[in-house]
């Protein structure tokens, strides 16, 4: 004899199936959160490598640091931007030539992006590029701190990212070393 | 013709209840792979950061001159504004959690015939979980300099003043760890106090010297000569070769020589010296 489900079976079944599926529809959903989550700290995480990446090949071949980025000698001080002249071309490094230099400025742009801005000796913006996009909130600090050499900064870029549903920043940082300059007002 | 001899019931509720069941226990036996992936994750970033503190400290030895290395050891953590020291901020590890210890290990090399070599060690400690810390370590060398360049501006004064015997006028300390070929410049303009009895061939002479514990081990030649009245300017530039030189000083002397005992007083201006030691031999 063939006997199929009773309607009670049936509806205990799909009350289970229902709350199964609500089960996986809600892991899945956080799930995705945490993994763009995830994803998003990842590509920040590789925004603030290649800044500080950017930082360290450029700052190596400075000639000469603006007035108002030199550090007050001898003490602590943090500043958020850094103005300097360096190698055009960081890969080809010249330091008794100064007509192949050009001007950089790391700073916040408008919109709240971490940049590095090429500037020609007269103050004339050349080239842009974003180090670190605005929405994560980024920040970038150079720091002199006593004891170090004169020509040794930290630096240090963060950006914002949400994990478990509130903002948390990351941080990462790096040792400077300027070759040819140094960083203090003498 | 095949018979439909089989019945064909489906699932019972019960079989449907403890297939669930299976699959329950299945899925809470996979939930600790998933909080251990998290944990892994966590380790991650950890090591991250202590490598990230391990360069920082690294570069900012390798920033140092030779003589200027020195083993440290210290404290950092990250606090809501980025990374700080222990040591500017006593309340980092009540704020931060937890902190990394770092340490860095300065070291000389000894044993080999090459020229001397120190070893820089930089090891962070950081928390992998509630009861192991694991330990993250840089290692670099950086050789003796081949070149060390002492530039300096020597200021005058009206109390330093010539003498007919030599007299020190300028002197520094030299002590390399290898032989060093010297070349030296300086240049002294001299100042004629009281120009009373002095003759037209009166004469300044200066000499350099290299001393050890007051016993000349190198003299400079030549010895310069001027005169006092027409040429207030002392240049000289002269070289020694392959010195050994620790724990050493280096002198410049003068004296005037003038007809009448004890003619006219001169005294230092300004002047400049600058000595440039280079490596004669690697191997030396």
């Amino acid at each position: 004899m063939k006997r199929g489900f009773t309607l009670i079976e049936l509806i205990i079944a799909i009350a289970l199936l229902a709350f199964i599926a609500t089960g996986f529809w809600f892991a899945t959903l956080s799930l995705e959160r945490r993994m763009r989550s995830d994803t998003d700290e990842a590509l920040l995480r590789v925004q603030l490598y290649n800044a500080l990446d950017n930082v360290r090949l450029h700052c190596i071949s400075a000639s000469k640091i603006e007035d108002g980025s030199l550090f007050p000698s001898g003490q602590e001080s943090r500043k958020s931007t850094l103005y300097f002249r360096g190698q055009k071309d960081v890969y080809n490094v010249t330091p008794s030539v100064l007509t192949d230099d050009t001007w950089y400025l790391y700073s916040r742009d408008k919109k709240g992006n971490i940049v590095l801005r090429e500037v020609s000796g007269s103050g004339r913006p050349l080239n842009e590029e974003v180090l670190v996009e605005a929405r994560y909130e980024p920040e970038m600090q150079f720091r002199y701190k006593r004891g170090f050499e004169p020509n040794f900064l930290e630096v240090t870029v963060s950006g914002k990212v949400s994990r478990g549903g509130r903002g948390e920043r990351v941080f990462q940082k790096i040792g400077v070393r300027f070759w040819f300059v140094g960083v203090l007002a003498v | 013709m095949r018979s439909a001899s089989r019945t064909s019931d489906g699932f019972t509720l019960a079989e449907i209840l403890v297939t669930m069941m299976v699959l329950g226990i299945v899925t809470y036996a996979l939930g600790p792979l998933l909080l251990s992936s998290k944990l892994l994750l966590r380790k991650g970033y950890g090591r991250a950061e202590a490598i990230e503190i391990a360069s920082m400290k690294m570069e900012e030895n390798l920033a140092k001159s030779y003589s200027g290395l020195a083993s440290s050891q210290g404290t950092e953590c990250l606090a809501g504004n980025g990374w700080i020291d222990v040591e500017d901020n006593a309340e980092c590890r009540v704020k931060a959690g937890d902190p990394f210890d770092w340490r860095v290990t300065v070291s000389d090399l000894a044993g080999t015939s090459a020229p001397p070599c120190r070893k820089i060690e930089v090891q962070v400690s950081y928390r992998e979980d509630k009861e192991l810390r694991q330990t993250v370590s840089l290692v670099n060398f950086v050789p003796y300099p081949h070149i060390h360049v002492v530039s300096e501006y020597v200021r005058g004064s009206r109390s330093l003043q010539a003498t007919p015997t030599y007299t020190l006028l300028y002197s520094v300390p030299l002590s390399f760890a290898t032989k060093k070929s010297i070349q030296l410049s300086y240049n002294f303009a001299i100042r004629v106090i009281d120009a009373k009895d002095i003759q037209p061939l009166d004469t300044i002479y200066t000499q350099a010297r290299v001393v050890r514990n007051g016993v000349p081990i190198a003299v400079f030649y030549p010895e310069t000569r001027t005169p006092i009245l027409t040429q207030p300017l002392i240049n000289n530039w002269a070289e020694v070769d392959n010195l050994s030189l620790r724990d050493c000083r280096f002198e410049i002397l003068w004296r005037k020589q003038t007809a009448v005992s004890d003619a006219g007083a001169i005294s230092l201006k300004m002047g400049n010296v600058i000595l440039i030691a280079v490596e004669e031999n690697a191997a030396s």
